[in-house]
């Protein structure tokens, strides 16, 4: 009875360091049998190599700046193969105009915010941004660097598998911090420049995982920034009742974000 | 008369000099290091691991190895089996000694210009990917995710992305044969 080949993505499971030690130990068991499997392992440890230092990142951009007119003349080259002639195009770009249709009626029916309190109001992202040491300290770090090249949603799927991985961690607080201020960063919404508003359900899942934070903090600076966070989460929701609690607790702590109160009160909630 | 047996039994073992010690760490110390992580330990933890082994190795295995690989698998497999029996036992491992530290820490400028050159090849070969295929390798090798998180993140099934997957790896070997380098 022939065995059925081995999948050689578990290799990039075993070079990332994603397998249990006892699987990693049954796969490094099969490379040293097989030759092949042993130079897809050394393939793609130096895969790995080339995209970790960083280094295939600065290559890439080095040959974005070069020859700019042809490389922009083979990237249209390529998309057109990818999406087909031009004829083809019409009818992907007649339902892009549909689709836009609809949506711009979709946009009038949202609770479209004022220049000023959308500006008030937005998160950019997490304030508090350190380089944690400890278990599960890749993940932290990665994501925040993840959100800060722009990667949001990659960031956040990656903060949500250290908080799931790692309930009782010492970092799990800042975590939950990160991933609300990731949250109500990403809910920002923002059309032809003058529709804004924010997205409900990406606030709210913000506003739980800054409670998730305050349940299991105990450094005043994450306490202080996830009820900063909150409250800005409940204005964006128009819940000035519960917005004004949470900045009542922020003025009492009398830490950085008293004078921020202050402004936020006067600007917003008094309709100054 | 008779034909001499051949006693020859394959390759000669590799001289494990200190260069080749330190091609073999410049180019798997980032696996080994993961490898030791898959015990929830934090990355210093697993560093030290690796610098406990090798150090151990250099200094007291008699074991010959016949190709780097070889070495690499070995050394693989003991950090794995140290990071284990650190763990259950709640030690730590105490890293390089203080003139092997000495010794590796400036590796990378005095390893093998040809290693190098080959790492230089991979970055330029990866660096040229098409943009889609480029983010796959980034998500699977850098920030570490399953493919059934990358599909959940970019709305592509599984199956297409182990293809790509696949089509990039051999699109970065091919380049890398036509400049010479064996992979």
């Amino acid at each position: 009875m022939t065995q059925k080949p081995m999948d050689r993505t578990v290799i990039d499971d075993l070079v990332t360091g994603k397998l249990s030690p006892d699987e990693s130990l049954r796969i490094l068991d099969l490379i040293e049998r097989e030759p092949d499997l042993s130079r897809e392992l050394d393939m793609r440890v130096a895969v790995m190599d080339a995209v970790v230092s960083g280094r295939a990142d600065d290559a890439r951009q080095k040959q974005a700046q070069e020859s700019g007119i042809t490389r922009t003349i083979k990237s249209v080259r390529e998309v057109i193969a990818s999406y087909g002639t031009g004829r083809q195009l019409a009818i992907p770009l007649a339902l892009i105009g549909a689709l836009l249709l609809v949506g711009i009626g979709v946009l009038r029916s949202l609770p479209l915010q004022s220049a000023e309190r959308y500006a008030l109001l937005k998160v950019e992202s997490p304030e508090v941004d350190v380089n944690v040491r400890g278990v599960g300290e890749d993940d932290i770090n990665t994501a925040h660097m993840l959100f800060r090249d722009g990667k949001h949603r990659q960031a956040i799927l990656l903060l949500e598998r250290f908080t799931k991985a790692y309930p009782q961690s010492p970092m799990t607080a800042y975590a939950e911090y990160s991933l609300g201020a990731m949250y109500l960063a990403s809910a920002n919404r923002r059309v032809l420049g003058v529709l804004q508003w924010f997205d409900r359900s990406t606030v709210e899942a913000g506003l739980e995982h800054l409670a998730a934070s305050l349940d299991c903090s105990r450094s005043p600076r994450i306490i202080e920034e996830s009820h900063w966070l909150r409250a800005k989460g409940l204005l964006m929701l128009n819940d000035e009742v519960r917005a004004r609690q949470e900045l009542a607790v922020v003025a009492a702590q009398h830490g950085v974000r008293e004078s921020d109160v202050r402004r936020l009160e006067g600007r917003i909630i008094r309709g100054e | 008369m008779r034909e001499p047996i051949s006693h020859d039994v394959g390759p000669p073992p590799i001289a494990l000099s200190m260069d080749v010690w330190k091609t073999a760490y410049i180019k798997y110390r980032r696996f080994w290091t993961n490898l030791a992580k898959t015990t929830h330990i934090s990355n210093d933890e697993a560093e030290d691991v690796v610098h406990a082994v090798v150090s151990s190795i250099m200094e007291h295995s008699p074991k010959q190895f016949q190709s780097l690989e070889h070495l690499r698998n070995y050394v693989a497999k003991s950090v794995l089996n140290k990071a284990i029996q650190d763990k259950r036992k709640r030690n730590k491992s105490t890293g390089w000694s203080e003139s092997l530290e000495a010794e590796f820490s400036i590796c990378v400028e005095q390893a093998d210009p040809a290693l190098l050159e080959q790492q230089e090849a991979f970055r330029e070969a990866v660096a040229r990917l098409p943009e889609r295929d480029f983010e796959i390798i980034k998500l699977r090798f850098y920030s570490g995710f399953r493919f059934a998180e990358i599909s959940e993140m970019l709305g592509v099934p599984i199956s297409t992305l182990k293809s790509r997957e696949e089509a990039a790896l051999r699109r970065i070997r091919t380049w890398m044969r036509r400049r010479g380098f064996d992979v």
